[in-house]
């Protein structure tokens, strides 16, 4: 049988043409892929973002290591995430979640700044936010932090009392009084709120005003051990001295480790000359607080005394 | 002669029908598609085919069956036999369970494409069993120099003939805004583009030649080679042309264009195997038998040559001018090109030999070098401009806005272009496809949206609430909008009588999510649909809260996401989507409302009308009322929406006379706007420009809410004026007038557009918002209080920037590489937000 002829066996025998014809078109692919494969060499050293399935992988297994208690694992979960896709303000919620567990509180402060430039709604890092600069000891920023908030959402009774309270805890108690009040207006039984306005009137010495708002709490929570100070101090600084101790004892029964009860009782108890006494809600203070050195003078003062 | 014409007729009417079965099983597995083309009848001969499927698979299985080979040819009688069996069989399965008719949006859809594909292969292979012992050929010669020939040809022919088109859209358009240079620059590149493609291919088909004939000495086993650089080619085309603009992405379109490019390479080969005659001759290469149906040029004369070649070419040039209007995302323009470019090489492959002998090297040199060259070029084009980044940027702007016009050249620049550094991991392009048309496979719960938390009773009675969203309808076709128009005195005197927004949006391009974000008055996950849908229709909610008598034209979406409700009357019942039309819907209105005036309950209406969609128009051949003109508009679409104004005009005298006017909140608007051939552009497919995003939304609000209205020339309150209102402010405006406050404030949320107190609105506002397309991986980001809009194409991965005055007149705007990098950090954020609110990570 003949065998067909070859259509490219003419001139493509010289080895010079099929070279030039396989190898030319190589040459320029190779041209072609250069150039085209050189930005994406270059990005491909840049880290790896994830795909969309990934993510989710990689998100589940954060949330369960998270639930675990695992903080350290889920940390880099929650940077990888961050980093991909550092819009999400899902994921920088879950790092200052995990750097709060992990009481790396300036960390935490960073996150919720971010939080609160991302989030579709801000006012989900409050009072996180504020508190993460209070935990550093940072007063001026936790307030301004807490005062964001509220501008945020005027009217939330929850941003209200975390910057009363801060204000408060910083002295700055005319103003904290004044936004207690405006937030009972909105709330009108929202505890915190009154027992925070209630610590300021009594400051205030506005005894009455205290009083009825710490009874109005404990009206509506009895073993409130906050309200129950409060009461108990209105009460000690009417001299009202057995219902004072009444509230006070109380709150010891309820919350022991509450060492402003002890300095209360402490107090009344030298009132009374019981030092004995006195001096066993001192020891109950150093016990927990060995440096407190208001506990320590007294202490040290009264013990000489029968 | 005549037998082989009935068999060319034959096979094309088998392969008209695979094509669309395969067709319309691949759009019902792509999700948007499948709202539009099947659910909403887009297409509605589509639809008719799909319906009469079964009855339409015998002609083309007759067609298939009586130019089979003899049964006398034992090489192909059990094939043969078995292919009337199993295709008859079908055939008579289909008559009790129609295949098309009952196609979901799944997996499935897409197993069905490839099957619908597999007559061609099996027809492909009888023909070839039946044929190959058959074929002769001629003494072996070297064909570069014709090869090289019928591409210089090719390319000088195409390029001249997307000249002489450009040149005639000029004359007819008018509004090509190119110099005199930039006309010299963009011909001469539109020039060495096409020459750059076809030398690409001559120096790929000699390739293939060499390969072949060092591997193998058998003529008919380099057919198999040149079958294989064909399917390539065509897979290539078939991904990028076709299912780029259908946001079918990934390996699954990868595999599909494969499979679809064999059947379709294999079943030309056998049907070119069937048409060769021994005594014609033999094959001069295996490429002449690929080229067989085109043979019959060789043996005609030269002035029968041309004729043929001119003929082509204008009805070609006439093809592509119909296109253009009715594209999307130039898929059938492009089409159009790759089939003039595949039937010019064949042309001047077989017309024009190469009669001059030689080996070619020079010509694969020279063909080398300009491809090389080109490339250089391109690679060094952004480094050379260096200082010059804004000229460099601007020529880019130029060339993409004259690719519109010319698609031979945007198709060859397309080409050329290296996608792969665009789609590099660390790009946006690869991000917006992955997070856009999330497939249904994809588990996505509904979020409930309350924009203003719990629902509580609110004091006084309730305005009526009418929304007449007018599909595709421009702002500057509107007198309020637009002083040159005169055709729009109904809606005219309605915006005298109400605020006109003149800064309004659309967060979405087409309907498919601009409808639901109207719903939702918030943005939507990127994802046709979220199901069930009613936790996050709040616009639902609120109707049903308000015990609202509801009279909505329920087309194919909100059939999808509006709940089951008792208070609900169906306008337009059982009318298809894309036949609904203002005048029927509003008069079904008026006499719905006067039938049920006693029921107490305060009325909603909603209607979305067709008039004036594309497809519409384009369908009902761009008529025009005799008598009529519209100097300076587009007078289809402009007739159009003047007899939609005497109707909505009709309306409100209606609402007037019956006592309803006063104490109503009408809205008129559009779901998004239109391109009518500004820079070449027609309809609104992928299209994130300005005439689309851009809405008219003119509200009317009771004499008792006339408190709220924004009055937009208060000085105080010129910020919150320059804000730019959109689409999914309607749904919280709608609360905010019905006493639900405050509505939540995000960045995924609406806003209020009328407010107490002008300060209330200000701080809702932001200095960039996201806008999308509906159905394709193209974003925007509007800025500058809705005067700038940057662009991310991740369908075309090009990225544009538009820029407008309060008047609509184009203000400048150049990319640079920061501006490139801010903006798309932003989109990467936007869009990674909302796919958080949703819980799509």
């Amino acid at each position: 049988m003949k065998p067909e002829p070859n259509p490219r066996n003419g001139s493509h025998n010289d080895r010079r043409t099929t070279l030039l014809a396989i190898g030319l078109p190589l040459l320029v692919a190779l041209f072609y892929l250069g150039v085209v494969f050189e930005p994406w060499a270059r990005s491909a050293s840049l880290p790896k973002r994830l795909t969309p399935e990934e993510s989710a992988a990689m998100w589940n297994d954060c949330k369960s290591l998270f639930q675990q208690g695992k903080y350290q694992d889920a940390l880099a979960d929650a940077l990888k995430l961050h980093e991909t896709y550092p819009g999400n303000h899902i994921y920088i919620e879950m790092a200052a979640d995990i750097y709060d567990h992990l009481g790396r509180y300036a960390d935490e402060a960073e996150y919720w700044e971010q939080y609160f430039d991302r989030a579709p709604n801000p006012v989900t890092a409050c009072p996180q936010i504020g508190q993460a600069y209070w935990k550093q000891g940072k007063e001026k920023e936790a307030i301004s932090a807490f005062e964001r908030c509220l501008a945020r959402d005027p009217e939330n009774s929850d941003s209200i009392f975390f910057l009363a309270h801060a204000l408060e805890l910083s002295g700055q108690t005319a103003r904290a009084g004044e936004l207690y009040q405006r937030g009972l207006k909105i709330s009108p039984d929202y505890t915190d709120l009154q027992l925070g306005l209630a610590r300021i009137c009594l400051r205030q010495a506005k005894l009455p005003q205290a009083k009825d708002l710490a009874l109005r709490a404990l009206r509506k929570s009895p073993e409130n051990v906050d309200a129950l100070l409060v009461a108990g101090l209105v009460y000690s600084r009417e001299d009202n001295l057995p219902k004072a101790k009444q509230y006070l004892k109380q709150g010891v029964k309820l919350s022991d480790g509450y060492l402003d009860f002890h300095f209360a009782l402490a107090r009344i108890a030298e009132k009374e000359n019981n030092f004995a006494e006195a001096i066993r809600h001192y020891d109950r203070i150093l016990k927990d607080q060995p440096d407190n050195q208001t506990a320590l003078s007294r202490r040290q003062a009264l013990a000489g005394k029968p | 002669m005549l037998q082989r014409i009935g068999l060319v007729a034959a096979r094309l009417l088998v392969a008209a029908f695979v094509i669309l079965t395969a067709g319309y099983c691949l759009l019902a597995y792509i999700p948007f598609t499948y709202h539009q083309v099947h659910l909403g009848a887009l297409l509605p001969w589509l639809s008719a085919f799909a319906r009469f499927h079964p009855y339409f698979y015998w002609p083309a299985f007759m067609a298939a069956v009586v130019t089979l080979p003899s049964l006398r040819n034992s090489r192909t009688r059990v094939l043969s036999v078995l292919f009337v069996a199993v295709y008859a069989a079908i055939g008579a399965w289909l008559l009790f369970r129609p295949l098309l008719a009952r196609l979901e949006n799944d997996a499935q859809s897409l197993l069905w494409c490839v099957l619908a594909l597999t007559p061609l292969l099996w027809l492909a292979l009888i023909d070839w069993l039946a044929q190959a012992s058959q074929l002769k050929w001629a003494a072996p010669q070297n064909d570069t120099r014709r090869l090289f020939k019928a591409c210089m040809l090719s390319a000088i022919f195409a390029w001249l003939l997307s000249v002489i088109i450009d040149v005639t859209r000029y004359v007819i358009l008018r509004n090509v805004g190119f110099t005199g240079r930039q006309w010299a620059m963009l011909l001469s590149w539109s020039l060495v583009c096409h020459l750059v493609v076809f030398m690409a291919i001559f120096l790929i088909a000699n390739f293939t030649g060499a390969i072949a004939g060092i591997i193998s000495q058998k003529p008919s086993l380099h057919v198999f080679f040149y079958a294989a650089m064909a399917v390539v080619f065509l897979a290539v085309a078939l991904k990028v042309v076709v299912f780029a603009p259908l946001s079918f992405f990934g390996e699954l379109a990868t595999l599909t264009a494969l499979a679809a490019s064999l059947a379709l390479v294999c079943f030309l080969l056998g049907m070119s195997a069937r048409l060769y005659r021994q005594q014609e001759g033999p094959l001069e290469s295996p490429l002449a038998l690929l080229l067989m149906p085109a043979r019959f040029l060789g043996s005609l004369s030269r002035v029968a040559q041309t004729i043929i070649l001119l003929a082509g070419s204008a009805l070609g040039a006439y093809l592509l001018a119909r296109a253009s209007t009715m594209d999307w995302e130039y898929l059938f323009q492009k089409l159009l090109v790759l089939a003039i470019w595949a039937g010019l090489f064949a042309f001047f492959h077989i017309a024009y030999p190469s009669r001059r002998k030689g080996s070619g090297d020079i010509m694969m040199i020279a063909a080398a070098l300009i491809v090389c060259l080109y490339i250089g070029f391109i690679a060094l084009r952004p480094r050379l401009a260096g200082a010059a980044s804004d000229a460099v940027a601007s020529l880019n702007e130029v060339e993409d806005e004259y690719g519109n016009y010319d698609v031979s050249f945007r198709l060859a620049r397309g080409i050329l272009s290296p996608p792969l550094a665009a789609a590099a991991d660390d790009s946006l392009y690869p991000f917006l496809v992955s997070n856009t048309n999330i497939p249904r496979s994809v588990r996505t719960d509904p979020v409930e949206i309350n924009l203003a938390g719990k629902l509580n009773a609110t004091a006084g009675p309730k305005p009526n609430i009418f929304m007449v969203v007018i599909d595709s309808l421009r702002r500057d076709y509107l007198s309020p909008y637009n002083s040159s128009v005169s055709f729009t005195p109904g809606i005219d005197a309605f915006a005298r009588e109400s605020t006109v927004v003149q800064n309004a949006f659309t967060r979405y391009t087409g309907t498919g999510l601009s409808e639901p974000s109207i719903w939702t008055g918030a943005l939507s996950l990127h994802k046709q649909y979220i199901t069930p849908f009613y936790p996050m229709n709040s616009l639902q909610k609120l109707l049903e809260f308000e015990q609202y008598q509801q009279f909505i034209t329920k087309d194919e979406i909100l059939s999808i996401i509006l709940g089951p409700t008792k208070l609900l009357t169906e306008l337009d019942a059982g009318r298809p989507t894309m036949s609904c039309e203002l005048c029927r819907s509003l008069n079904e209105l008026q006499t719905r409302i006067t039938e049920s005036r006693t029921a107490g309950h305060p009325i909603f209406a909603y209607t979305q009308p067709q008039n004036i969609h594309i497809s519409v128009i384009n369908r009902e051949g761009r008529s025009v009322p005799p008598g009529e003109s519209y100097p300076g508009f587009d007078a289809p679409y402009a007739s159009r929406i003047k007899a939609m104004d005497k109707c909505f005009g009709d309306f409100i005298n209606f609402l007037k006379s019956s006592g309803l006017y006063d104490n109503s909140i009408v809205i008129l608007t559009a779901d998004h706007g239109d391109s009518l051939g500004e820079h070449g552009l027609w309809g609104h497919a992928y299209n994130v420009v300005p005439e689309v995003v851009r809405v008219p939304l003119i509200v009317h609000l009771p004499a008792s809410m006339q408190s709220f209205s924004l009055n937009q020339h208060a000085k105080e309150d010129q910020e919150t004026q320059a804000a730019p209102a959109f689409l999914t402010d309607i749904t919280p405006s709608l609360y905010y007038l019905l006493g639900h406050r405050p509505i939540e404030q995000n960045n995924i949320f609406g806003r209020p557009l009328f407010t107490a107190i002008p300060d209330e609105a200000r701080r809702y506002l932001r200095s960039s918002y996201l806008v999308a397309s509906s159905y394709g991986p193209v974003y925007g980001l509007l800025e500058n209080s809705g005067h700038s809009l940057y662009v991310a194409d991740a369908v075309e991965y090009t990225d544009h920037l538009y820029q407008w005055k309060d008047d609509g007149s184009p203000g400048s705007g150049v990319i640079t590489p920061e501006i490139r990098a801010d903006r798309q950090q932003k989109i990467r954020d936007a869009v990674n937000e909302v796919n958080g609110f949703y819980g799509f990570k």
